[in-house]
């Protein structure tokens, strides 16, 4: 193992010192970069600075570095043939797979250095803008991964030829074909399309620059990585044995096909749509000539790949089907245990454990939810046409996360002028219709009909619209929580509706139910909520809560201190006992105010790190509880608290012995009890009560909802009543708008900076170097 | 120690064999360049490996290196199976290939220690050795000079270097004087000779007085198949002693070629431009008689040289010699 590492790295560095000594690394790194440069200014200027990404350069850099790698690794092996050194590097001690890792690493070190002079663009948004770093860090991580592939690619057609030339037209080939499979993928349906996108080069990169390492786009670089350094190590075996003995130019139509290949991929991006005919005809024709030149040479290709000591025969059999056992179990387990890392400085794009629930469990044929993102390209001459632009983009990104989770989605973005057939099927023509489109709009067709999410709306609250949209628009059933009115309770449009956002941001809907119209509480209800009445309730209102507990009921009360007899005779039915008084707790309140309690992580059921109660009675669980009954104190106060009979206000409280109840105190409890036998279960068929029942309705108020951990206590208890076990928050996706500012001056120093000093300083360097060899 | 082979203990069994050869065949496609061929060498002995262009001397080197594989048969070097264990056979070797290995862009230091290196000599060792192979090659001036600079004797000199940086036993050398003047020649067949003085030395050559000068033995391959392989004496006396003369007359090509064919003890004239070629007779002298016969005629002999046989005429006869003996 030592005496591996050490000849890989006697190998790589000797490498490193060529591509250093020639002038050949610096010009194809000068050329890199100008373009790259470019990329990366344009993409700004046209988006008019309101954005601080290095998306300009990703999107360019991620092409640039097929060509890059290709041209870089065609002297590896190839030139030591024509040289004759390859004769002696063999007949050395060193083991094969020691020198291809070692050249390897070589071009690697050279692809780093690379990307570390890219560097200076990031440097540039730092200086004039408030960039988030997350998804520059992780876009170097994919460009390293998708360019080791590259180069690995470059490896192996450097060692099958002689010919540099031969070596860059068929790494290119390999580089062009891998990416094509994503396009030919997007015309196949269903498996074979989706296992053809899974294969592709180009389909894993975005998730990198948009902050997000996934798992699955990790093990699939570095699986073509290793399996093309592979395949490289038996080539030289292969070459050992004359296996490939080119006769005359046996391989020259395949190689023609390769490079047909490279170009319709070239074409792919210079005119994306204007050509599709043209580049697939290119594909079939480049593809055409591939399949005529294994039939013509079959025999040919068949021995040398499987006659025993083959490229892939019995004698080699062993180690390959090692390599590619472990290498797709590798992407077995990741395809389906994959986790995304999220970069983004908010997390931006890690869909909350409901969506993803949501999205796992969404019924539907392959592509049956049709989602359009309609965009409209910034315009400098339209006010705020640029953050809309990049609102959709966001839309889109996140959409696309969307999409990992489920196939029934079928996202796709359009340009609405070059598609106005789409926008009439999507949007109509009503008078909104133009609208719609320049503030960027995303429309949701599915069975149950069609929704619009518009630009304003995915700004705010991207994750709730889209999902909110996908259970709509598919007919899925949808948690309802229900608040009861008509007693002066605090209302969802008014004081609680911070709290309504945090159920519709956890998906459920919220509905109002007023009591006294009503004989019996719906039985959609995924929750009741009673919370802080400031007028008498009535008995028969109670009673037809107590019969829908009764029924395995979901109930939450909010009661505040000294609520009236009704609500203390319904608790006590559920073995819980409210009296008298007010809560203060002096070792642990939100001063200046004692009878604010404040429990930390110790004294609540969820182990929340801290929440706080504005005026609380005590929620007192009874001592015996029959079998079965679970009563379990929600949070309580320190030993030094106790519950106040005296009214507050005067003077300061003060603890009477023997008359005040002493801490800790339950501040709430839940309960959660089975159905008696003899219930009628009607239409709720549950088998077990829930009730949550807290001594104050403040906390979860618009004054205090944001505050400490209040509104994860809030929505964790309505998840419980709904059968949910974990906790739960508010997870909020706002887009961050940010841009760069920039006076002329800057602005001129920032393109031709980027554009020009680079690329000129490693020419120059190049100048220096072939100077010196002369 | 060499094989120990109970059925034939005369031979090998005294010495080591240090490179070995059996059933050695290879095949490029369908071309077949090397058939079926064996030999052994022994420690310290230097062979020479005679035979033309193209008769399969380099594809049976390289098949000795690990560099290729046989399509049949196998090779040892110091007792390591070069189709199994060739990595342990490369250890014990040096090898410079007929294309002299180099990489243009490196200085001669720079070059022979990454050979030092990649051979498994540590960095101490490397540099130690690097100034001793500098030494024996006569390369200290051209230590730090690009290698693209050097020319061609001296490029051929950094090969052997690098051959012999971590001292091997066994040294392979594959047309180690092909293509450079005289007097580098020499001074290689004179480092040749040095280097052989305690290593084994397998050396290829389409030259007959080349290995001649330097070699104990000799193993003569022609199309792939050994023809001959014996000490230099007893070669010599397999061959028939006719010699050749070489002449330039000035006059006219056909008429001295019937003149010089009448004489006694010429048997053939050939004439190709500027030189008549004659064959002569084992045991004449005909020297004389030529000269007073051309001075007779008023043509005068510009140079007259006795050549050894050609080497495609040795194996004219070899062949020969070999199926009317089988
Ligand atoms: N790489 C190769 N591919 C095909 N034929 C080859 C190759 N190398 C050598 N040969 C053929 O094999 C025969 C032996 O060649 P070689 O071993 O180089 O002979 P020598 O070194 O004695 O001149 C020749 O006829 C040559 O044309
Ligand atoms: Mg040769």
């Amino acid at each position: 193992m030592r005496e591996a590492l050490r000849n890989t790295g006697i190998v790589a560095r000797k490498e490193l010192l060529t591509y250093l000594g020639s002038p050949m690394a610096y010009i194809v790194t000068a050329v890199f970069l100008a373009l790259s440069g470019f990329f990366f200014v344009s993409f700004l200027a046209a988006n008019s600075y309101a954005d601080t990404s290095i998306a300009g350069f990703l999107g360019a850099a991620q092409v640039l570095i097929l060509l890059f790698a290709a041209i870089l690794t065609m002297r590896l092996v190839a030139e030591e043939k024509k040289l004759g050194t390859w004769e002696f590097v063999l007949t050395t001690p060193v083991r094969d797979g020691e020198i291809i890792v070692g050249k390897f690493l070589g071009s690697l070190a050279v692809l780093c250095g690379m990307l570390v002079l890219t560097l200076y663009y990031a440097l540039l948004l730092v200086l004039f803008g408030d960039p988030d770093i997350g998804p520059m860090a992780t876009s170097y991580v994919g460009l390293l991964l998708i360019g080791s592939a590259c180069l690995a690619v470059g490896a192996f057609a450097s060692t099958v030829t002689s010919n540099q030339i031969v070596s860059v037209v068929l790494a290119g080939g390999i580089l062009a074909a891998l990416w094509l499979l994503g396009l030919v993928a997007d015309l196949l349906p269903g498996g074979v399309g989706r296992v053809l996108t899974r294969l592709s080069l180009g389909g894993y990169f975005d998730a990198f620059s948009r902050g997000i390492i996934d798992t699955q786009a990790v093990v699939y670089y570095l699986t073509v990585t290793i399996l093309f350094l592979y395949g490289a190590v038996r080539a030289i075996d292969a070459g050992r044995w004359r296996l490939a003995q080119s006769q005359g130019r046996s391989g020259s139509l395949a190689l023609i096909g390769l490079a047909t290949l490279f170009v319709a991929w070239v074409l792919d991006f210079v005119l994306p749509i204007a050509s599709a005919i043209v580049t697939w005809a290119i594909v079939a024709i480049g593809a055409g000539l591939i399949v005529a030149n294994a039939a013509l040479e079959f025999r040919r290709v068949r021995g040398a790949l499987t006659s025993s000591r083959g490229l892939f025969g019995i004698g080699t059999g062993v180690s390959l089907s090692l390599v590619v056992g472990v290498l797709l179990l590798a992407n077995l387990i990741s395809t389906t245990v994959f986790h995304r890392f999220d970069f983004t400085g908010l997390d931006q794009f890690t869909l909350t454990s409901q969506t993803q629930e949501v999205l796992r469990e969404l019924e539907g044929d392959a592509g049956a939810l049709k989602v359009v993102s309609f965009y409209s390209d910034a315009n400098p001459n339209i006010e705020g046409s640029a953050e809309a632009f990049a609102v959709n983009d966001f839309g889109f990104s996140l959409l696309e996360e969307y999409a990992r989770y489920t196939d029934v989605l079928d996202i796709r973005r359009e340009d609405p002028e070059l598609r106005p057939d789409l926008i009439r099927e999507y949007l109509g023509q009503s008078p909104l219709t133009q609208l719609a489109v320049q503030i960027g709009v995303v429309v949701f067709r599915g069975s149950e009909g069609q929704l619009w999410v518009l630009g304003p709306q995915i700004q705010a609250e991207a994750e709730n619209a889209f999902t909110s949209a996908i259970l709509q628009t598919t007919g899925t059933r949808q948690r309802i929580v229900y608040f009861v009115t008509g007693h002066g309770e605090p209302s969802t449009g008014g004081d609680y509706s911070a709290a309504r956002e945090g159920l519709r941001d956890n998906l459920f809907q919220v509905g109002e139910l007023d009591l006294r119209r009503l004989d019996e509480i719906p039985d959609n209800a995924s929750a009741v909520v009673l919370a802080g009445p400031q007028l008498p309730v009535s008995e028969r209102e109670i009673a037809l809560l107590d019969r829908y507990l009764r029924q395995g009921g979901r109930l939450m009360l909010l009661v505040n201190p000294n609520p009236q007899q009704e609500l203390r005779d319904l608790v006590a039915s559920w073995w819980l006992a409210i009296e008298d008084g007010i809560v203060v707790d002096p070792p642990s309140h939100v001063t200046p105010n004692i009878d604010v309690p404040l429990v930390d992580a110790r004294r609540n059921q969820f182990g929340l790190s801290e929440a706080y109660f504005p005026g609380a009675t005590v929620i007192g669980p009874q001592e015996d509880t029959p079998e079965g009954v679970r009563v379990l104190p929600i949070a309580w106060t320190t030993p030094g608290g106790w519950q106040e009979k005296q009214p507050i206000g005067r003077s300061d409280p003060s603890f009477d012995d023997g008359v005040d109840p002493v801490g800790p105190l339950a501040l709430g409890a839940t309960v959660e009890a089975p159905v008696a036998a003899d219930v009628d279960e009607g239409e709720h068929a549950s088998p077990t009560t829930r009730l949550a029942v807290m001594g104050d309705s403040d906390f979860a108020s618009n004054q205090h909802f944001r505050n400490g951990n209040n509104s994860e206590l809030f929505l964790t208890l309505i998840n419980w009543l709904g059968e949910g076990d974990e906790v739960i928050s508010v997870d909020r996706k706002v887009v961050p708008l940010r841009r760069l500012v920039l006076g002329p001056e800057e602005s001129r120093f920032l393109n031709l900076s980027s554009v020009g000093l680079l690329p000129l300083a490693l020419l120059l360097i190049a100048g220096w170097v072939w100077w010196r060899r002369r | 120690m060499g094989p120990f082979d109970p059925l034939n203990p005369s031979l090998a069994t005294f010495r080591c064999s240090m490179i070995r050869v059996e059933d050695l065949t290879c095949y490029y496609g369908e071309r077949l360049a090397v058939d079926n061929i064996a030999f052994n060498i022994e420690k310290g002995e230097i062979v020479g490996f005679l035979g033309p262009n193209g008769a399969g001397k380099s594809s049976t080197m390289r098949m000795v290196t690990g560099f290729l594989m046989p399509t049949r048969g196998k090779a040892w070097v110091a007792d390591h199976d070069m189709t199994r264990d060739s990595r342990e056979g490369r250890r014990h070797l040096g090898y410079l290939p007929e294309i002299v290995p180099l990489y243009y862009d490196m200085t001669t230091r720079a070059y022979l220690q990454y050979a030092g290196r990649l051979r498994g000599l540590d960095k101490a060792t490397t540099a130690r050795r690097v100034d001793e192979v500098v030494e024996i090659c006569a390369l200290q001036e051209y230590r730090d000079v690009l290698l693209a600079k050097l020319s061609k004797g001296f490029r051929q000199r950094v090969g052997l270097a690098q051959s012999i940086i971590h001292d091997p036993e066994v040294l392979i050398l594959d047309e180690p004087t092909i293509g450079i003047d005289p007097i580098q020649v020499a001074q290689t067949r004179q480092l040749i000779k040095h280097l052989g003085e305690n290593r084994t030395i397998l050396l290829s050559s389409h030259i007959l007085p080349e290995v001649s000068m330097v070699c104990e033995r000799v193993i003569i391959i022609h199309q792939g198949r050994i023809v001959a392989q014996d000490s230099i004496e007893n070669l010599s006396s397999l061959v028939t002693g006719d010699e050749q003369l070489r002449l330039r007359v000035r006059g006219p090509a056909n008429e001295v070629s019937g003149v010089l064919g009448a004489i006694a003890g010429v048997s053939e004239v050939t004439y190709q431009e500027p030189f008549h070629t004659l064959r002569v007779e084992a045991g004449k002298e005909p020297q004389g008689e030529i000269t007073s016969a051309l001075v007779a005629k008023g043509w005068s002999l510009l140079s007259m040289e006795t050549v050894g046989m050609s080497l495609e005429q040795i194996f004219l006869q070899l062949t020969g010699a070999g199926e009317g003996a089988s």
